[in-house]
């Protein structure tokens, strides 16, 4: 009682037989398998969530000391912070004087001008007398 | 053989990763349970692909999770028979899992097998297909049961099954002439 093969035949007579089967399986194990659906999804929900945290964890700990005490930070920011360091606590001993604020906003007026000439030459006459005598 | 029943799959993509495994649950472990035989192994690694599957690819698209699901599915079983090749080679004077699942197989004689006004003969044929189904190499199984049963393209099944598409084209040709010439012959099932 055969006839040519025909795979899509044979398909739907296994697929039907299989399914049938599935039907038919026992409560017990359609509970195992919805059991075991629930478990993994609460399982891998509780691992997203479990290492997102240790991912945020991570970072920030990273950021906060394996970040800040790297060999490379430190080689970098030490010679900077000290000649920072050095050019703000650097005071030259010679300095010039600054002018008084007074000289560069007023006029000096040209009466005062005569009268300092007069006395750099008062002043000039007797150290000569000096020398004289 | 190339268009297969792939393209009969429906359109509708899975609401969400529940949903998802839902539908398949019973499939995924009717053919685990065919390659490691006892229960308790088959809901072990249904469970832990499930797991991998949601932790891993919950972002891929959703018509990608079911090749997906069974390539990870696929991976644990034979990560399975490696483990129980290595327990056999250092302890090959105790009874392997492989032995004590040969008694607890897909079919239990001792519970009907179908619903009470099922034909005996309907009853037996659909044992004849489990244990043949079971009898295949794992290989030629599964490229059966992903082409006709869950409608997975000949280039997705290769994906899964990691093999080129020449190969699943003969596994599934090899698997069904099997089928087709045991089921023939035992049962006289016109195919």
């Amino acid at each position: 009682m055969k006839s040519l093969f025909d795979p899509k035949h044979l398909e739907k007579q296994i697929n039907s037989h299989l399914d049938k089967a599935n039907e038919a399986l026992s409560e017990d194990i359609q509970n195992d398998i919805h059991q075991a659906r629930v478990m993994a999804i609460a399982q891998a929900k509780l691992k997203v969530n479990t290492l997102s945290d240790s991912t945020a964890r991570r970072i920030v700990s990273n950021i906060s000391l394996r970040h800040m005490f790297s060999k490379k930070v430190i080689y970098t920011t030490t010679p900077i912070a000290l000649a920072l360091l050095i050019l703000v606590s650097y005071q030259p001993t010679k300095t010039i004087p600054a002018l008084p604020m007074g000289l560069y906003s007023e006029d000096v007026p040209m009466e005062d001008l005569a009268m300092l000439e007069d006395l750099e030459f008062a002043d000039w006459l007797a150290e000569q007398q000096e020398v004289l005598h | 053989m190339t268009a297969g029943p792939a393209h009969e799959k429906c359109d509708t993509a899975p609401l969400d990763m529940d949903f998802f495994l839902a539908q398949i649950e019973k499939k995924a472990y009717t053919m685990v349970k065919m390659s490691v035989g006892g229960h308790a192994d088959a809901i072990d690694l249904l469970q832990d692909s499930m797991f991998k599957l949601v932790v891993k690819y919950a972002d891929k698209p959703a018509q990608e999770w079911k090749p997906l699901f069974y390539r990870i599915l696929r991976n644990r079983i034979n990560d399975w028979h490696r483990q129980q090749k290595l327990k056999n080679m250092l302890f090959f004077w105790i009874p392997t899992d492989a032995d004590k699942n040969q008694d607890d197989m897909l079919v239990d004689e001792s519970k009907p097998l179908g619903k009470p006004e099922e034909s005996l003969d309907v009853a037996q044929q659909r044992e004849t297909v489990l244990n043949e189904l079971s009898a295949l190499s794992e290989k030629q199984r599964q490229c059966f049961l992903l082409r006709s049963w869950e409608g997975l393209s000949v280039a997705e099944t290769s994906k899964i099954m990691g093999c080129s598409q020449g190969s699943v084209k003969t596994h599934y040709f090899r698997a069904a002439n099997k089928l087709r010439k045991v089921l023939g012959e035992v049962h006289e099932i016109i195919i």
